[in-house]
């Protein structure tokens, strides 16, 4: 086997345990690195919706409280103004998503779905719990979703959602008499899901890694090609160029010329000890002849 | 500006006006609005039935908000009465005209009655919180849990809120208001038939202007809807009961 086709064997061996194991752990590092974006983004998200919730149930609402006396104004709502401004922001991202699922909601738009549904019900079993974080599946792909559950734990809170005889009239005039009644005091009716897209992320990390796969396959590549160019020039050619002298020489030519040497190396010296093994071998081949 | 007992407000058509009492009151009338001050002893009052404030309304829109204390405030139309009977205070937003008027009460402790043509109320109800009243000339009083949607369309944008205090603004401001003309009695007609409780003194306040041949000629005219003013237009006739006038 010759020498530089060993050289590149060892070479290419090196370079693909060294690329998977890179690939491995920098795979593991990106997926991580993903996934904690996206709880960060949920995370924003959610603290962005209790903030708005906080905003409107002390500055929004109290300005409301006359008006709300004449027609009710689900802006002085803060799950209403939570969902505004979620439906706002979903115009320029559609993927993300936020509901306030309740099971038995005032409003429709919030009742709870089925997994939905369940996630409120395991708030309730495990009292504890202050929040559930999962994947599911969705028609815009593979999300995240965070959910908080959500407590009355205000007897104000009951004013509306308690008896019909005792919820405020314009609000009855909105949404009727059949939903959202029968709360009680402390209990879990409420869990705010916000849903992250995953796909955008984990799509970014997958080209950050064959970005620096691809890169690091090619930084390969280019230094096995120069050490190739390195042994070839440097190492095998000098020594197919003595070895060809050599055969020459021991095979009674005695017209060769001296091996060029250049520079002060390792073939260098070999050249320079070729070359004086030559001319005493001449010169014992003189003494020799008759 | 201010104003006095006895003055007679009214607002232009897309007009506002805002009224407030020394004892922090606030009133508001709305567009192509007429009210009367019958009474306004808000900075004096001491016993606990005393009627701090006493509004007449004849057309348009009134919202009233007055506050806590031990005095009581009555507002009039024609047709219906609304007293808030102290304690926390209270609001009511009035609907005026000749032929209906409608109270929505807002918040407090309200009752209202119905009034007979002379002005006198007999009953009074009590009313809840958001609860709406309404009568039409010749009927009865109705009332609602809710006011109408045609009453909510109609009324005016401000009154959905709480009315803001603005007096402080004009403190050291004092504007005089100036004479135009004297009263003819197109401006005053209206007031002159009210129920006659609520009219005392109104003829002898303007018998002054019957100097004015067109005034005493309308009054003339009109003698048999405001009988009061006859001892005042011939006085030689009456002068066996002096006591007419006080």
């Amino acid at each position: 086997m010759k020498l530089l086709l060993k050289f590149n064997l060892v070479l290419l061996l090196v370079f693909a345990v060294g690329l998977v194991t890179t690939g491995f752990y920098c795979r593991r590092l990106l997926r991580q690195n993903a996934k904690a974006e996206i709880m960060e983004n949920a995370r924003i998200m959610m603290e962005a919706a209790i903030a708005v919730r906080t905003y409107t149930a002390t500055q929004i609402k109290p300005l409301l409280e006359t008006q709300m006396k004449y027609s009710f104004l689900p802006q002085s709502v803060p799950a209403y103004s939570a969902n505004a401004y979620f439906g706002q922001l979903q115009k320029a991202f559609p993927a993300y998503a936020y509901k306030e699922a309740t099971l038995n909601p005032t409003n429709p738009v919030n009742r709870a779905t089925d997994w939905e549904a369940d996630i409120i019900e395991e708030f309730r079993k495990s009292q504890g719990n202050v929040e559930i974080i999962g994947e599911r599946d969705t028609p815009n792909g593979r999300a995240l979703y965070m959910a908080r559950p959500m407590r009355v734990s205000s007897p104000a809170c009951l004013t509306c959602h308690d008896t019909v005889e005792g919820a405020p009239r314009t609000m009855l005039e909105k949404y009727g008499t059949a939903n959202g009644f029968g709360w009680k005091l402390n209990d879990i009716v409420t869990a705010q899901i916000v849903s992250v897209p995953m796909q955008v992320a984990v799509q970014r990390a997958r080209g950050v890694f064959w970005t620096f796969m691809i890169s690091l396959a090619a930084l390969f590549a280019v230094f096995i090609v120069a050490i190739n160019v390195l042994l070839i020039l440097l190492v095998i050619r000098p020594v197919n160029q003595l070895s060809n002298m050599a055969s020459s020489v021991s095979l009674g030519n005695s017209e060769i010329t001296e091996f060029p040497v250049a520079g002060k190396d390792e073939i260098a010296e070999l050249s320079h000890s070729f070359n004086r093994m030559g001319r005493s071998l001449l010169e014992a081949m003189k003494l020799l002849r008759p | 500006m201010r104003i006095m007992p006895g003055d007679m407000i009214e607002s232009s058509e897309g007009g506002f006006v805002q009224l407030e009492f020394g004892n922090g009151a606030i009133v508001a009338l709305g567009p192509s609005s007429t009210m009367y001050i019958l009474r306004d002893s808000a900075g004096e009052a001491k016993g606990e039935q005393l009627v701090a404030l006493d509004l007449v309304m004849l057309n348009g829109w009134l919202k009233v908000e007055s506050v806590a204390g031990k005095q009581s405030y009555r507002f009039r139309s024609p047709l219906l009465a609304a007293s808030v009977t102290g304690g926390a205070g209270g609001t009511v937003v009035v609907r005026s005209n000749p032929k209906a008027c409608d109270v929505f009460v807002e918040s407090g402790t309200i009752s209202i009655g119905e009034l007979n043509p002379s002005g006198n109320s007999g009953q009074t109800t009590p009313a809840k919180v958001g609860q709406f009243f309404s009568r039409q000339d010749g009927t009865g009083v109705s009332n609602l849990a809710r006011p109408t949607t045609a009453f909510l369309e109609a009324m005016p944008r401000q009154f959905r809120d709480t009315l803001p205090p603005r007096a402080a603004r004009y403190t050291g401001k004092p504007v005089e208001p100036k004479a135009e003309h004297p009263v003819t009695y197109e401006e005053i007609g209206h007031w002159l038939t009210i129920p006659s409780a609520w009219r005392k003194g109104l003829a002898e306040r303007f018998a002054p202007r019957l100097s004015d041949s067109e005034f005493r000629r309308q009054i003339t005219n009109h003698l048999k809807e405001f009988p009061e003013w006859d001892p005042i237009l011939h006085p030689k006739k009456d002068s066996e009961s002096p006591n007419v006038r006080n």
